[in-house]
């Protein structure tokens, strides 16, 4: 019988247990919340005035998301997907990998399905740790209750979405380099130039053709004031073209390889 | 029946022929050994074998079937062990199993049996970052035979195993072939250890199969380079004796060398040599043992491709 997606896809999650890549998609996602934290608790005399602020969690999300969508989620992102391929790298593995009974299909898209549910669980966890930057003060500091704001969920919900699309063409090109080499530092290399290049496109309205621009758009387009030009393109719609495209360039790459493991 | 049957297949690396046409046929059932020095080209037609390098010319036929018409059905009844053992050293010996036995349907109760197999029972829970060579080759095998496949194919399965795991190793593969019924291709340079486990022998050297066939017809090629030896009080007296009966020796270091002989020929010989008055210090057999035949056909290719 041959291996079905599912049961290919449980072997794969399977090999993130204790790997790099799961821890770093989990400290990268809880860091901004717990600076957020900790400031709160340092300064907790504030926090009464700061819950009763009808604006409370609007804020909060802006300012947890800075970091996050210009540095954590695109550089997250190169990291992890380097470090999900080479796990079958660094032991020798992608030999055992295709000389299993599943197809290249199978393969290639299990291991992006594992990359975009670390993407996901990424948005998700720092969704949850900053509401609990609200959550464990009033816990812990007497008197405090939660914010009296109403949590706007739908737009939240709707940011994370935007969030993860933004982070599909990073993923996709990223995957795509990670596969074709064996040496880390080339896709992770590559990722950073492209971060960096991106950064320096920002003040232009050309930033949105940077596959890695998106969730530093934006962040930046939710913000009061607009500091940039607006984007010549719909980010997101950019976005998944771009994915598109490169998961198909990738796919084409992986099964044409001369050389398998 | 050939469970793997190659037809003239050719792999070419930039300009470098690396196979030549071979022709490989490993019979159902037998243990194939498959022979040749570093380079020869023992891998790459492994990896050709599993697909894991694109064919350039010729056929491969697993179970009667081409590669490519039927892949992921041939590699469900077929285990391996290419190069060095593949898992993840960040998980158990366990983990990696079971990783395994999700992906290729087979009992859980398999990952145990297979554990106890290869000798890793008790060390199942541990890292196998922290596994010596033996036991990463030990968990290498287990990968390989999980499935109960037909046929297994292992490229240098006791490298990194002492004296000891050499010998555990050629019991459980032959143990396999024998009660299971399985087909085993194992690549080495070790003479001597095709020569105990094997069936079947193929020799490659350069890319080129210079010998296949069984065991039993290596060793009559073995019983072809047999001669005798014989060390006199004067050997040049003893050669002319020897010439008058029609048999030329050859001088050495060690005595004369003769062609092979029956036991009465060396009873006359001895009992003329005797007659003249010179005195027989040793008469001895000398076997032409397989790394002979093996140096043989590697220098006679060696000389050959010179000239």
């Amino acid at each position: 019988m041959t291996a079905t997606f599912f049961d290919v896809l449980r072997g794969e999650w399977l090999k993130q247990r204790r790997s790099l890549a799961m821890w770093m998609v989990v400290a990268g996602a809880l860091f901004t919340p717990a600076i957020i934290l900790a400031l709160r608790l340092l300064r907790y005399r504030e926090l009464p005035a700061l819950h009763a602020s009808a604006d409370y969690w609007t804020r909060l999300w802006h300012s947890a998301w800075e970091s996050s969508a210009v540095f954590f989620l695109p550089m997250g992102a190169v990291l992890a997907t380097s470090l999900i391929v080479q796990i079958e790298f660094r032991n020798n593995a992608w030999k055992q990998v295709h000389a299993l009974p599943v197809s290249k299909a199978t393969i290639y898209f299990c291991k992006l399905a594992i990359i975009l549910s670390m993407l996901l669980l990424f948005v998700a966890l720092f969704s949850v740790a900053t509401w609990l930057t609200a959550a464990i003060p009033a816990v812990i500091v007497p008197g405090l209750q939660m914010p009296i704001a109403p949590i706007p969920w739908r737009d939240f919900v709707l940011d994370d979405f935007g969030y993860i699309a933004g982070c599909l063409p990073i993923a996709a090109l990223q995957y795509a380099i990670a596969l074709r080499y064996r040496n880390a530092m080339v896709p992770i290399g590559a990722g950073f130039l492209l971060w960096v290049g991106t950064l320096g496109m920002l003040s232009t309205r050309w930033a949105s053709l940077s596959p890695y621009s998106v969730t530093m758009l934006q962040y930046i387009g939710e913000g009061s004031e607009r500091k940039i030009p607006a984007p010549a393109f719909d980010i997101h719609a950019t976005a998944l073209v771009y994915f598109a495209i490169f998961v198909i360039a990738g796919y084409v790459l992986f099964a044409t390889a001369r050389q398998k493991g | 029946m050939f469970c793997l049957q190659t037809r003239h297949l050719v792999y070419r690396y930039r300009h470098d022929v690396v196979l030549d046409g071979i022709d490989l046929q490993v019979p159902q059932r037998s243990i194939y050994g498959f022979l040749g020095p570093n380079g020869a080209g023992k891998t790459t037609t492994l990896r050709l074998v599993l697909g894991l390098l694109t064919k350039q010319q010729g056929e491969i036929e697993i179970f009667g079937k081409r590669l490519q018409d039927d892949r992921c059905a041939i590699l469900r009844r077929v285990g391996s062990m290419i190069e060095s053992p593949s898992f993840y050293d960040h998980l158990s010996a366990r983990e990696n199993l079971l990783l395994l036995q999700r992906i290729l349907h087979c009992p859980r109760q398999r990952i145990d049996d297979v554990l106890a197999l290869v000798g890793l029972a008790d060390v199942g829970r541990k890292r196998t970052a922290q596994f010596s060579l033996g036991m990463k080759q030990r968990l290498g095998i287990a990968i390989a035979i999980l499935h109960e496949p037909e046929f297994v194919i292992l490229d240098e399965p006791t490298n990194g195993l002492d004296p000891g795991g050499i010998v555990e190793m050629r019991e459980l593969l032959q143990r396999l072939n024998r009660e299971r019924g399985v087909t085993l291709l194992v690549s080495s340079h070790l003479l001597a250890e095709v020569e105990k486990l094997a069936t079947h022998v193929g020799i490659l050297h350069r890319g080129r199969l210079r010998f296949q066939g069984t065991l039993r017809e290596l060793c009559e090629r073995q019983r072809g380079l047999q001669s005798t030896a014989l060390r006199t009080g004067d050997d040049r007296a003893a050669a002319t004796i020897l010439m008058q009966h029609g048999c030329r020796a050859r001088s050495t270091e060690r005595g004369l060398l003769l062609p092979a002989l029956d036991d009465v020929a060396v009873a006359a010989i001895v009992r003329d040599v005797v007659r003249a008055g010179i005195g027989v210090h040793e008469v001895a057999a000398v076997r032409g043992d397989l790394e002979s035949i093996f140096m043989g056909m590697v220098e006679d290719v060696g000389v050959k491709e010179a000239a």
